[in-house]
């Protein structure tokens, strides 16, 4: 058979793939049966739950669940193992298996379990995940393990940051809030202190002190992320998207839709253009990674940085010589709110034993456990009794969480499928902007209708 | 084991079947390779069957509806200009990438094959061009993304020179971004050209340079006819190895500029990741896949004529 022969039969052979695969349909998935239970998305004046009634496994059985977690990557397995150990035995009928990844393996290994039907029984979340798991039929409902298990201790103890107690999406309770991230500026206290500087409270008063940082005493007063691929998480909420909640407007709708093409989105575009233009921040911008934004700030380059509340270990491990703290809210001319997000624990569709799920859930989200994990760790928790404590309360960045938490303004980072291509486009189209390829005008009428179709092709 | 098997099978035949003793030689061949075998077709021929299947239908994780669409998304290909915008930076890589490489991988292994100075120095600076080889492409992106930063060491030199008033965005210009992508690449893969066409010239035999000399030939007329044609087989093979390395390439990308600014470094291959990782679009996905797969299943052809093509006294 000479090599001609060899390329025919291999070209028949895929065209005959094509029309008999193709013919090929996948087995159907079984859907959950959603229960007719009111949205759990009220904060805790709403009507208390029915008792509880017993749903975890009798003590003949044990039964065993996984737990899929990427922090101990980080962290290290210690304290994860004391936990654990600590759960079973207060359950000594349950059993967590827990697995371990890192951040930047979480969502692949979540992708390609949701693909083959395996989710682990419990797992880490976040907003936009909860969206795309949810519409994969990845997440297990948890309404009805919520009515039969909380009680009153359980709604007083989680989610009492801000409006939501847990991850939902059209109508599915797919997510129970851990970890609370709030997004704002943290700045060089001793910076700050020894140039007798006052902190801005609004962003026009935040412009001129970079003008005068520039102009007084030839530095930059910030670095901004807006390179690809690292930027596309930070440009559309932490920056842009915070400034039009200030000024009293809106990036997407309560169906998820862009809700930008107003004055106040238009404003925003030329709000942190006219820093770009005006050499008020670090130069190329829009080839700064984050790595190298947080060494500017930790090595005292600029004395401002947008961030989350890890900033502060960040810089202690990069040898920062400075306390690093958190700003009050900056407001705008409506409001006050800032950029925030949660981090969830869901349960996965498959999994054999929800009720035991949810009581590890349930133990993660407890008074003793998230106390423990900000001491250890100095981790921002959706559970308020950590910020009680005086030691958290002194703190110069935890500190300051419960009040930015309890502003109603806040812009809660959106559960979109798609987030991700969505947030990448802004920040192409931005970058058109900074680079004078567009006027604002024609990028934001683009970024619009992208916006709907990367929604509609999900 | 195997030699007990095959006597069994010599004497007792296989379900009362006696084969022959040339077939039964070509069997026990072909038991040997068969886990190879096997395990190409796993990794290399159901992937590639995988995708065409997923590039027929509408294919979502988790859903149950899951219609045969044809040619649909293969229709789209000719519609999505970021598609063909991403094809033309990655011809354009591939092309300028091989051009570059073979052609700094001749003069340096022309320079190492010559008696220009002794050979422990020859040997030294051998060993100091295979260096950059031996980085990983990852850590490679992230030692250039440091030192093409602003205040990398590249731009700390050009300015204290005075050749630049002040510091460029080398991976977020929408001029140079694909350029540096490219220029790292030929940096790192310049020593597999240089060994390969090393090789291929101390393959020369010297009876040619003798008798070419009795002929009264120059330096120039003995590589111009002679050192030339030898090395066209290897010439050919690291040219088309590179092109397609070139054009397939992803790792720098993602790495220094994300495909950025303004889709200006975009690639064929991370255009790919995005529209199958970012948007989850799994079966426009898979047809973009098809679409590479079939572009580079030409160049191997082509190779593969132009490699029989150069070799005629074969």
């Amino acid at each position: 058979m000479n090599r001609r022969h060899i390329i025919g039969w291999l070209s028949l052979l895929i065209i005959l793939s094509m029309i008999i695969t193709g013919c090929a349909k996948e087995t159907a998935t079984p859907q959950p049966e959603s229960t007719s239970l009111p949205e759990a998305t009220s904060p805790p004046e709403a009507t208390s739950p029915p008792e509880a009634k017993p749903t975890t496994p009798t003590e003949e059985e044990v039964v065993e669940i996984t737990y899929f977690e990427h922090f101990s990557t980080e962290f290290g397995d210690e304290w994860f193992n004391k936990i654990i150990a600590n759960f079973e035995a207060q359950h000594p009928n349950i059993k967590v298996n827990r697995i371990s990844k890192p951040w930047g393996e979480l969502w692949p290994s979540l992708t390609a379990w949701a693909q083959s039907e395996e989710m682990p029984d419990v797992f880490a979340t976040h907003g936009a995940w909860l969206a795309i798991l949810s519409e994969w039929n990845a997440l297990y409902d948890l309404r009805e393990v919520i009515e039969e298990n909380a009680d009153d201790e359980y709604i007083e103890n989680t989610g009492a940051m801000g409006p939501y107690y847990y991850g939902t999406y059209k109508g599915e309770v797919n997510g129970a809030t851990w970890g609370y991230f709030v997004y704002g500026l943290f700045y060089n206290v001793e910076f700050f202190e020894e140039n007798n500087i006052e902190l801005p409270g609004t962003w026009d008063e935040f412009e001129e002190l970079l003008r005068d940082l520039r102009d007084e005493k030839d530095m930059y007063g910030i670095s901004l992320v807006w390179s690809l691929p690292e930027g596309y998480s930070h440009f559309p909420y932490l920056q842009w998207g915070w400034w039009v909640t200030g000024a009293g407007g809106k990036v997407y709708d309560e169906n998820n839709e862009p809700a930008f093409n107003t004055p106040e989105g238009k404003s925003g575009l030329e709000y942190w253009k006219r820093l770009y233009d005006d050499d008020l921040i670090s130069p190329n911008a829009e080839a700064m990674t984050v790595q190298q934004a947080r060494g500017d700030f930790c090595s005292g380059k600029v004395p401002f940085i947008i961030d989350g509340p890890w900033i502060k270990g960040t810089c202690e491990s990069l040898g920062g010589e400075f306390t690093v703290a958190m700003m009050p809210p900056i407001c705008g001319e409506e409001t006050c709110g800032s950029p925030v997000t949660f981090q969830y624990l869901s349960v996965g569709a498959n999994s054999e034993h929800p009720e035991a799920a949810f009581e590890f859930i349930k133990y993660m989200q407890s008074d003793e456990v998230t106390i423990d994990w900000g001491k250890t760790f100095g981790m921002s928790t959706a559970n308020m009794a950590y910020y009680e404590l005086p030691e958290t309360k002194e703190d110069p960045v935890l500190g300051m969480i419960p009040e930015i938490a309890a502003d109603k303004d806040n812009m809660m980072i959106p559960a979109i499928t798609n987030k991700d291509a969505i947030d990448t486009m802004i920040l192409e189209e931005w970058q058109s902007i900074l680079l004078e390829d567009k006027s604002i005008d024609d990028a934001i009428a683009d970024m619009e209708s992208q916006w709907l179709e990367l929604m509609t092709e999900f | 084991m195997a030699n007990k098997m095959l006597i069994l099978f010599k004497q007792k035949g296989f379900l009362g079947i006696r084969v022959k003793g040339r077939v039964r030689q070509q069997i026990t061949g072909y038991l040997f390779v068969a886990p190879a075998v096997l395990f190409l077709v796993a990794i290399t021929f159901y992937p590639i069957f995988r995708s065409i299947q997923l590039s027929v239908i509408d294919y979502s994780i988790g859903s149950s509806d899951q219609p045969f669409v044809g040619m649909k998304y293969y229709a789209k290909l000719f519609e999505d200009e970021y598609l063909w915008n991403a094809l033309k930076h990655s011809f354009y890589f591939g092309f300028t990438g091989f051009v570059v490489t073979v052609l700094i991988g001749m003069i340096l292994a022309v320079l190492l094959n010559s008696n220009w100075t002794t050979l422990r120095v020859r040997d030294f600076m051998r060993g100091l061009f295979v260096l950059p080889w031996m980085f990983s492409t990852t850590v490679a992106a992230l030692m250039w993304g440091l030192i093409l930063h602003r205040d990398g060491i590249l731009n700390s030199y050009l300015t204290q020179l005075g050749l630049l008033e002040r510091p460029i965005a080398f991976t977020g210009d929408k001029v140079l971004a694909l350029p540096v992508v490219i220029a790292i690449f030929v940096w790192k893969d310049t020593p597999f050209a240089m060994v390969m066409i090393l090789a291929a010239l101390k393959s020369v035999p010297m009876d040619l340079y003798d008798a070419a000399k009795v002929d009264g030939a120059s330096s120039w007329q003995y590589f111009r006819y002679v050192t030339v044609p030898l090395m066209m087989p290897v010439v050919l093979t690291v040219s088309i190895l590179v092109f397609i390395w070139g054009f397939g390439h992803y790792d720098l990308v993602k790495v220094i500029t994300g495909g950025g600014p303004l889709h200006r470094s975009e690639v064929v291959s991370y255009y790919l990741y995005k529209v199958a990782f970012m948007q989850m679009d799994f079966s426009y996905g898979s047809a973009i896949s098809i679409l590479i797969f079939v572009i580079l299943l030409l160049f191997a052809i082509l190779y593969i004529r132009a490699y029989t093509r150069s070799r005629p006294w074969q």
